[in-house]
């Protein structure tokens, strides 16, 4: 064949190719027929998150069969929710790709993806197509483009920090610390240690704690027994990781094992079951942001009940966070379908800046209706705070879900 | 607090750590002329095999030893044959892709099997001792014992007996060497073994007080090169105190130095002997 006539036959191909997915995604979002309604799920259900993606999809699952179950979209004449599930590969790359196959597939929404990266170069795509995407991950840059169709359903990294301050306050005033307790910091030489680290000393320039040393670390650091050991040299009442989770635990472990003096509080952003499947009872005293649990005091009902449900289908003995968050993803999406009584991606972003989710619409966090602000973000983003207790996780913080006053660290 | 003598201490014993990966690591360069880039591979395999014996089935790091021992001699035996395979034909090129293939062979084969979350031991097998406000684990110990006599023993072997001579001797001019009737193919491959089964023992002992990653071994690598550049190609003794300085500078620098500098200390002591220092090889 002459190159002339390959190139002919390739742009042909193209262009063939192009009409037919303007041609899918000429509205903006539709139905995958006259029956359903089609949801995209786009997380990690590959590469290192694929574990909290896997939840955070089965979530999903469960909210969707809830809802058929229960006779689908009222305001859509009872169309069904036909989810489809997406791979990111945990890579910003192949989640553009996975966007780009839910914008071609039609539909209306998408929610998912866990790494801010993944997050930031999907909702490109979904946003150009005005498909809303609803994400847990925590950058502020995610909404902070200025997207209308565009929302975080977890704490922004700016959110979660102040969340951390007045986690860390609660507990210094619960133990009796004194007016201005002690802190020394250990902080990730990272984007996301700096930036919560930067959060963190905002709310903390009324100077409640008294921050005698502030010790950064390059994240690739596989050894923190230096960082310890100075961060504890000044005897602090209060040790706090801004780190990564796994910062946390290789710091529990040497304080639990290394380092004779031991401060009154450690506090670190890490994950309690890692923590309790790696330190067994070496990880107890640790004050660790958490997602709901059945342990909460005034735990939803609906959340117990999910957990029944989700339990006796996938195992365990608890919903983990991240299924959590799939299933209240969708239930956001599904009131913004009842509220808007279209398929239209514009339209479904539109009603989701209205919606007030209560435990009746599918919210299983013990807190005020979920609701976003104008930028995309939860105004009151569900935080919690356990404490590491003879090998289980004790809710500590916000008082609302309290089941025991925090302890001193031993 | 007794930060100076804990920074100290904690030094030292990382430092150790460094030492046993560098020792490996700078024998197959020196006798070899293997730049084995799974060396850290091996080291994390180790971790990892720690991990999954005392998960799985409750057994300590220490009672693998001798299992390990052997499974490590026969893999030490495939690697040098590979080696030797490639080399052959490509050269040294060769050589460095089957090192590079199998550190990702390794780290892609640990991450399907264990998952990307950072793995840790919590065992004290072998007690403890109190010292400047810090508890020193037996296995922080054995590790820096292990350093010591590896290092030491190394060297006396490759500077005094006649086997170490003949490693020497094949490192410094291998065609002379295989003249005066030194098998020199076997000493490639001995030193292969050998730098491969110190990796992966080193991975068992220092499990119980160190995080594995799938990606532990690329770090291990880096650590490695610094300790061959500081303590010179082939030197096993120089491996050992390189290492021990680095750690210690590295502890230090976290102690003392403004965080923006530390992690540029021991990197600012190895360009400054490497401008100053004599080209050393085998010792």
């Amino acid at each position: 064949m002459r190159p002339v006539t390959i190139i002919a036959s390739i742009t042909t191909c193209a262009c063939i190719s192009m009409t037919a997915a303007c041609g899918s995604n000429g509205s903006g979002g539709g139905s995958g027929g006259s029956g359903s309604v089609k949801v995209g799920v786009v997380t990690d259900l590959s590469g290192s998150q694929s574990a909290i993606g896997t939840d955070e999809l089965r979530g999903a699952q469960l909210a969707a069969e809830e809802i058929n179950a229960a006779g689908g979209i009222k305001g859509l004449k009872g169309k069904k929710i036909d989810l489809k599930s997406y791979d990111t590969q945990t890579s910003p790359d192949h989640a553009v790709t996975a966007a780009n196959a839910a914008v071609s597939d039609g539909v209306s929404a998408i929610v998912g993806g866990l790494t801010s990266d993944e997050v930031l170069a999907g909702t490109n795509v979904s946003h150009r197509a005005h498909i809303p995407w609803i994400s847990a991950a925590s950058s502020e840059e995610i909404t902070g483009r200025g997207f209308d169709d565009v929302f975080q359903d977890l704490p922004t990294t700016a959110q979660a920090a102040q969340n951390y301050f007045k986690a860390i306050e609660f507990v210094a005033q619960s133990l009796d610390l004194g007016n201005k307790p002690t802190a020394s910091v250990a902080v990730s030489d990272s984007t996301y240690g700096k930036g919560i680290e930067e959060e963190f000393s905002k709310a903390n320039s009324g100077g409640s704690f008294d921050v005698k040393d502030e010790v950064s670390y390059p994240p690739t650091t596989t050894n923190l027994s230096s960082v310890v050991a100075k961060t504890l040299s000044k005897s602090p009442q209060m040790l706090i990781n801004l780190g990564y989770p796994a910062d946390g635990i290789a710091i529990q472990k040497l304080l639990a094992t290394k380092f004779e003096y031991k401060p009154k509080v450690y506090f670190a952003v890490s994950d309690v079951a890692t923590a309790l499947e790696q330190l067994g009872s070496k990880a107890n005293g640790m004050i660790i942001p958490s997602g709901p649990t059945t342990d909460f005091k005034n735990a939803p009902a609906r959340f117990l009940d999910e957990t029944k449900k989700y339990t006796a289908k996938h195992g365990g003995d608890a919903m983990p966070q991240y299924a959590v968050v799939g299933y209240v993803e969708m239930m956001m999406v599904a009131a913004a379908l009842e509220d808007s009584g279209t398929t239209d991606g514009a339209s479904v972003a539109k009603a989701l800046h209205g919606i007030s989710l209560d435990e009746s619409k599918g919210n299983l966090y013990p807190s005020q209706p979920l609701a976003f602000n104008d930028k995309g973000q939860l105004t009151d983003p569900p935080q919690y705070f356990v404490q590491i207790e003879n090998s289980k996780p004790v809710p500590v913080y916000p008082s609302d879900i309290a089941a025991a006053e925090p302890v001193p660290y031993k | 607090m007794h930060l100076f003598t804990q920074v100290v201490i904690t030094g030292l014993l990382s430092g150790a750590v460094l030492s046993l990966i560098g020792i490996g690591f700078t024998l197959v360069l020196g006798v070899a002329r293997i730049a084995n880039f799974a060396h850290g591979g091996f080291v994390g395999l180790g971790m990892y095999a720690a991990y999954w014996g005392q998960r799985e089935y409750d057994i300590s790091p220490y009672v693998l030893v001798p299992v390990a021992l052997v499974v490590l001699i026969v893999v030490g035996w495939a690697v040098a044959d590979l080696f030797e395979w490639r080399g052959s034909r490509t050269g040294e090129i060769g050589e460095l892709l089957v090192g590079l293939s199998l550190l990702l062979l390794i780290d892609g084969a640990l991450e399907l099997k264990f998952g990307t979350e950072p793995k840790t031991l919590v065992t004290n097998a072998l007690g403890s001792v109190g010292v400047a406000g810090l508890r020193i684990s037996g296995s922080e110990l054995l590790a820096a014992a292990m350093a010591l006599a590896v290092g030491v023993l190394l060297f006396a072997f490759i500077r005094y007996s006649r086997w170490g001579r003949a490693l020497s001797a094949v490192a410094q001019n291998p065609e002379a060497a295989g003249l005066y009737g030194v098998p020199v193919p076997f000493a490639r491959r001995a030193s292969v073994i050998l730098s491969i089964v110190i990796a992966g023992l080193t991975g068992l002992i220092i499990a119980p007080f160190s995080i594995a990653t799938p990606d532990a071994g690329a770090t291990f690598l880096i650590s490695a090169f610094a300790v061959v550049i500081l303590g010179g190609v082939g030197n096993t003794l120089g491996a050992l105190v390189a290492g021990l300085m680095i750690g210690l500078v590295e502890a230090i620098a976290a102690g003392y130095l403004p965080q923006e500098w530390a992690p540029l200390a021991p990197l600012a002591i190895i360009l400054t002997y490497l401008l100053i220092r004599p080209v050393k090889g085998v010792a």
